[in-house]
């Protein structure tokens, strides 16, 4: 009976150590391999505004563009220069040929991105006499009117113009009566000229 | 009495006889079969590890350098960069991001240079965790992917049960992108630090 028993106990040690044994055969046959990382993102901003000074604060709210910033030809007239942090909107008063107004500021990129001109509003005006009938056919031949990046006013802004990451851009924003009137005086025009211009946007995107 | 123990022993003595002698026969009619063998246990090993180069030997307990390639997915100026350190059995890499959309990519091997066809067993898709100014940080870091990927665009992720066989290299790829639609009022004011899980691949006998 204890020659059993002994038998028995045997067996079972020897089952154990052979499943022990499979067990380590198993782990020696597994590889675990590691990736580790870590990464910082950088801070950052995208902050792109109109001011009246290459140095300018971003406008809180709409402001008057300094009188130093706008240039009156002739007997031309400024009526409104309104900048605010993305909008410049004027109103001007051309009397004679050859008159007109010049309005500089500046866009400037305070961001961490460069950046690009996407596109420009399409600076079409749009015409009409004071008894509201359509004057598009003489502003088309005697009124200009753009947006430039050169103070002669012969560059427009145009898309792809670069716009920095801590610059500044000045653009000059010109609305002219042209001197090309003939010259017995048949095309001037014989009432008042509203001429409508719609707010200068220019798009931005990141270079 | 006498007579019947005699009789007795005869039969003995007789049985006997017969017993040997049919001894004698069954060995005339014996034949020994015999079976030899010899076998050999081949030489093998078990051998999954990281190499910088398809087929190249294991990266060492020391490093080797591997360079990313920096990109943007919004096809924009790079402000990315990124350091890798590859070993034997485990990749190390640090990152920085700046621009939505920029893009860091790693490339390197996983060689089986064992005897064994092998299988991926476990894998885990890593958790980011982030932080900013010591706190934790969730919107930038849900625009952060991260992983390694069987493919250089990093759309298919390595997975388990993937095979390894026997003296293959396969290509993978570690990517991590910060997410290209970030909006303005999404960008980091400050630096966010990113702390992705270790991405641990058990490699198992198929």
């Amino acid at each position: 009976m204890e020659k059993k028993r002994g038998t028995i106990v045997a067996i079972v040690v020897a089952l154990i150590l052979a499943v022990i044994s499979l067990g380590v055969a198993f782990a020696a046959f597994s590889t675990q391999l590691n990736i580790n990382g870590t990464a910082t993102v950088q801070q950052s901003s995208w902050n792109i505004f109109f001011a009246s000074a290459s140095n300018g604060s971003k406008p809180s709210s709409a402001g008057t563009l300094p009188a130093a910033n706008i240039t009156e030809h002739g007997s031309a007239s400024s009526t409104l220069a309104s900048l605010s942090a993305d909008n410049f909107s004027w109103a001007a008063t051309l009397t004679a040929p050859g008159d007109y107004v010049i309005y500089t500021f500046y866009a400037r990129n305070t961001g961490s991105f460069n950046a690009k001109v996407r596109s420009t509003l399409s600076p079409n005006v749009t015409c009409t006499y004071a008894d509201t009938t359509s004057a598009q056919t003489f502003c088309n031949s005697h009124v200009t009117y753009g947006i430039y990046k050169n103070e002669a006013c012969t560059q427009a802004v145009t898309a792809d113009d670069p716009l920095n990451s801590n610059s500044s851009a000045q653009y000059w924003v010109k609305v002219m009566l042209l001197d090309n009137f003939a010259t017995n005086g048949s095309d001037l025009p014989t009432q008042a000229v509203t001429v409508t211009a719609p707010a200068v946007s220019v798009y931005y995107d990141q270079n | 009495m006498g007579r019947r123990k005699g009789t007795t022993i005869s039969i003995v003595i007789a049985l006997v006889l017969a017993v040997v002698s049919i001894g004698v026969a069954f060995a005339t009619f014996s034949a020994t079969l015999n079976i030899n063998g010899t076998a050999e246990v081949q030489a093998s090993n078990w051998n999954i590890f990281f190499t910088s180069t398809n087929g190249g030997n294991a990266a060492g307990t020391s490093g080797v350098s591997i360079t990313p390639t920096l990109s943007n997915d919004n096809s924009l100026t790079v402000t990315a960069t990124g350091t890798g350190t590859l070993k034997t059995d485990s990749f190390t890499w640090d990152g920085t991001f700046k621009t939505p959309g920029d893009r860091i990519t790693y490339t390197f091997y996983i060689r089986n240079a064992g005897s064994y066809a092998a299988k991926i067993t476990s894998i885990n898709v890593p958790d980011i965790s982030c932080t900013k100014g010591g706190s934790s940080e969730t919107t930038v870091c849900g625009k952060i992917t991260y992983g390694i990927y069987t493919n250089a665009a990093g759309t298919t992720r390595l997975a388990a049960d993937d095979t390894l066989a026997a003296g293959a290299s396969k290509q993978v790829w570690v990517v991590a992108v910060l997410d290209k639609n970030m909006t303005a009022s999404q960008l980091p004011n400050a630096p966010v630090t990113v702390n992705p899980d270790t991405i641990s691949i058990t490699y198992t006998q198929q």
